[in-house]
C-alpha cells in the first residue's frame, strides 16, 4: 500500500475509533452527518442512473417495485438514523451521555449501511453501471 | 487482522506527529474542526423525507400507470 494512502486510512480509522470512543462524545453525530449526507448522494446518483435506464430498457412492474422497495427500506433507515443522531447530540449537549442509546446508535447505523448496500446491490444486479 | 488495525492506527499517530501541518487539512475533511448542529441534522433528514421514490425516478412507470381503455356505455 503507497504511504500516502496508508497515512489516509489510518486517519479514517482513527476517526472512525474517535467517534465511537468516550470522550468523543460528539463525533458519532458528525461522522453520522458525513456518511448520510455522501450515502444520499450516491443514491440520487443511482436512482438517476436507474431512471435513464427505464427510459430506454423495457423493465417489468416487478422488477421496479422491488428497486422501490429496496429504496424506502434505505430512506426509512436512514431517517431512523438521524433521528437518533439528533436525540444522541441534544443529550450529549445537555450532559447526558449515555452508553444505552450510544449502542442503539451504532446498531440503527449498521441497518442504514445494510439497506444502502442491498440497494445499490439490487440496482448493480439489474445491470446498472453505477 | 485486529494486529494490522492497530499498527495501522499507531502508524497513523507517529505520523500524525511527524506530519502534522501537512496532513492537518486532510484530518479536517474526515473527521471535522467543526461540530455538527441539531438543526443540521434536521435539515438532512427533511432532504432524505422529502426524497421519494417517483420524485427521484420520473421516467417511473409507477408515475404513468396505464389506464385501462375507456369502456363503451352500451347502445340504448
Amino acid at each position: 500500500m503507497k504511504s500516502k494512502t496508508k497515512v489516509l486510512l489510518s486517519v479514517v480509522l482513527l476517526s472512525v475509533v474517535c467517534a465511537f470512543a468516550p470522550g468523543c462524545a460528539t463525533q458519532p453525530a458528525r461522522v453520522t452527518y458525513q456518511v448520510s449526507a455522501g450515502t444520499h448522494v450516491t443514491v440520487k446518483t443511482a436512482l438517476a442512473a436507474w431512471d435513464q435506464y427505464i427510459a430506454t430498457h423495457p423493465v417489468s412492474l416487478e422488477t421496479e417495485l422491488k428497486v422501490k422497495s429496496a429504496f424506502e427500506k434505505y430512506k426509512a433507515a436512514q431517517l431512523i438514523v438521524l433521528d437518533m443522531a439528533i436525540s444522541y447530540k441534544r443529550a450529549v449537549d445537555a450532559g447526558l451521555e449515555n452508553a444505552t442509546l450510544l449502542d442503539q446508535f451504532t446498531a440503527a447505523t449498521n441497518n442504514a449501511a445494510q439497506t444502502y448496500a442491498d440497494l445499490i446491490g439490487l440496482l448493480t444486479q439489474i445491470g446498472i453501471k453505477l | 487482522m485486529q494486529n494490522a488495525l492497530v499498527q495501522l492506527v499507531i502508524f497513523g499517530i507517529q505520523q500524525l506527529i511527524a506530519h502534522a501541518p501537512e496532513l492537518w487539512p486532510k484530518i479536517q475533511a474526515v473527521i471535522g474542526k467543526k461540530d455538527v448542529t441539531v438543526a443540521e441534522l434536521q435539515a438532512l433528514r427533511n432532504e432524505i423525507e422529502g426524497d421519494t421514490y417517483e420524485k427521484l425516478v420520473p421516467h417511473s412507470q409507477l408515475n404513468n400507470p396505464v389506464l385501462p381503455p375507456d369502456i363503451e356505455p352500451p347502445l340504448s
